[in-house]
């Protein structure tokens, strides 16, 4: 079962502490138009709540954000299709596998539909 | 929030819907920017821009407080034709950039931006005082929408009635009609592309807005794609790029500003021709885009700041307008972004401009 952050990133568990991010279809929608992805090495130590990568849009920039973790594997294809965040953002256009520190790291965040009604409410 | 004819509309077709200048307006429709911004640049693009302001002034001393209130100068334009210029405040401060259409020798059209409905218009008011003519605010009884690109001329031809667009120069403006209806056609537009700008009566913008929407090669657009179009002209936004604390001549719109017309302007005594800063156009390689605030930086100190950046659809890459002082405006320029220094190449303005379109007299 995926969770989601209030700043719209999703998680889905893949097991053994490993967790694959990306951006909520919402919040692809209202960044619109992603032309350049700042993707993490391979490898890098994240804190909790920093900045995972940064998403370059026509119009504006946008940070998105992992739990205390090591970067284990990026999608590489979104370095020359960074679009691909558009087109299928809860698919094909994930981020990055973090192997996270805290195993319960997901159970702060929220269901999918929890999620959905805190968008609806703005 | 206000909103314009187009809501309902925007709303069927899927618009991201933004607050601007308090106007509900759409940042794009569901291509995106990307999509509109190139349907603009190999086609035509359609946009409303009813949010902005258009004022009529006529009477007797209608052109002395045109001529009065503008810093270009209206003598030099015949009727049929336009200016684009500012009207400055005591301080030589831009309270807004205008073009003024002469319809005739004691009427003339103002189009201003949105910011400027109500400041525009009480200046105007205050400078008129006394004198023998009318301003009549055409805001609410119009509306505006842009039709910009390489296919607009041939797309409104097809459309057209009872004028020759061919005899419309570059900055010229006839009357036309669209199935029977009345529109204004300007020869301008704020994208780099050959286009038009038509003024009609806000009761038949829904119908002519639909019957250009209907046109193959016409894609309608957004806010979104008109202010990348726009910067990748060099055109200046008020708000961003120039404002009331800011001058012509640190802009780089001196061009626009004639010191020694007759009779002067209002504002003229307050201009400085050699600011401390100047407007200037930069490119960043690679994947960097500047945003407007971030900083600019010369030899190790900062020297100033980018007022409009985006990511150009056509160059692909990072472009931006940015402030610097006048010393360093030729040397080696960097913009830090998330606390890097990424060098940045100076651009000459601008980066694209096709218009082919030759300008009246």
């Amino acid at each position: 079962m995926r969770k989601f952050a209030k700043t719209h990133e999703w998680f889905e568990d893949l097991g053994g502490g490993k967790v694959r991010i990306g951006i909520s279809k919402h919040a692809a929608h209202e960044l619109s138009d992603v032309v350049f992805i700042e993707l993490p090495d391979v490898g890098k130590k994240l804190a909790d709540k920093q900045s995972l990568c940064v998403l370059e849009s026509v119009k504006a920039v946008a940070d998105a954000y992992s739990p205390a973790g090591t970067v284990v594997e990026v999608n590489t294809v979104l370095k020359d299709k960074a679009g691909l965040v558009n087109e299928d953002p809860e698919g094909k256009g994930w981020i990055a596998v973090v192997q996270v520190d805290n195993p319960k790291a997901l159970d702060e965040y929220l269901s999918e539909a929890d999620y959905l009604k805190t968008i609806a409410a703005h | 929030m206000r909103d314009t004819f187009c809501l309902a509309w925007d709303q069927a077709h899927g618009a991201k819907l933004v607050d601007f200048h308090g106007w509900n307006m759409p940042v794009s429709y569901t291509k995106g920017i990307l999509a509109e911004h190139e349907a603009t640049r190999t086609s035509a693009g359609l946009f409303n821009i009813s949010h902005m302001g258009r004022v009529r002034v006529s009477g007797p001393q209608a052109y002395k407080l045109s001529q009065w209130a503008f810093t270009n100068d209206l003598s030099k334009v015949n009727i049929g034709n336009a200016l684009y210029g500012f009207l400055l405040n005591k301080e030589g401060g831009i309270i807004d950039d205008v073009i003024i259409y002469k319809e005739a020798n004691d009427k003339f059209l103002w189009i201003i931006n949105a910011g400027g409905r109500e400041t525009d218009v009480e200046h105007l008011k205050f400078l008129a005082s006394g004198k023998d003519l009318t301003i009549d605010v055409l805001s609410d009884k119009t509306a505006l929408v842009a039709l910009q690109g390489p296919k607009a001329d041939a797309v409104l031809k097809r459309l057209v009635t009872d004028v020759n667009l061919d005899n419309v120069p570059y900055f010229g403006f006839g009357r036309g009609l669209i199935q029977g209806k009345s529109v204004f056609i300007m020869a301008t537009g704020y994208t780099g592309e050959d286009g038009y700008e038509l003024m009609m009566d806000v009761k038949d913008a829904p119908f002519i807005w639909e019957i250009l929407t209907q046109q193959p090669e016409v894609t309608a657009c957004g806010l979104g794609a008109r202010d990348s179009l726009r910067l990748e002209a060099g055109l200046p936004l008020h708000g961003n790029d120039i404002d009331d604390k800011t001058q012509p001549y640190e802009a780089g719109l001196g061009w626009a500003v004639k010191m020694d017309k007759e009779g002067g302007f209002f504002g003229r005594e307050a201009l400085n021709k050699t600011p401390a800063r100047k407007l200037v156009g930069i490119t960043l390689e690679g994947q960097n885009i500047p945003r407007s605030h971030y900083k600019v930086f010369s030899e190790g100190q900062e020297v100033g700041e980018v007022t409009s950046g985006v990511f150009s659809p056509t160059l692909k890459q990072g472009i931006a307008l940015a402030y610097v002082k006048t010393e360093f405006k030729d040397k080696p320029l960097s913009v830090e972004i998330r606390g890097k220094q990424v060098p940045a190449l100076n651009a000459k303005l601008p980066w694209v401009r096709h218009v082919t379109k030759a300008k009246g007299k």
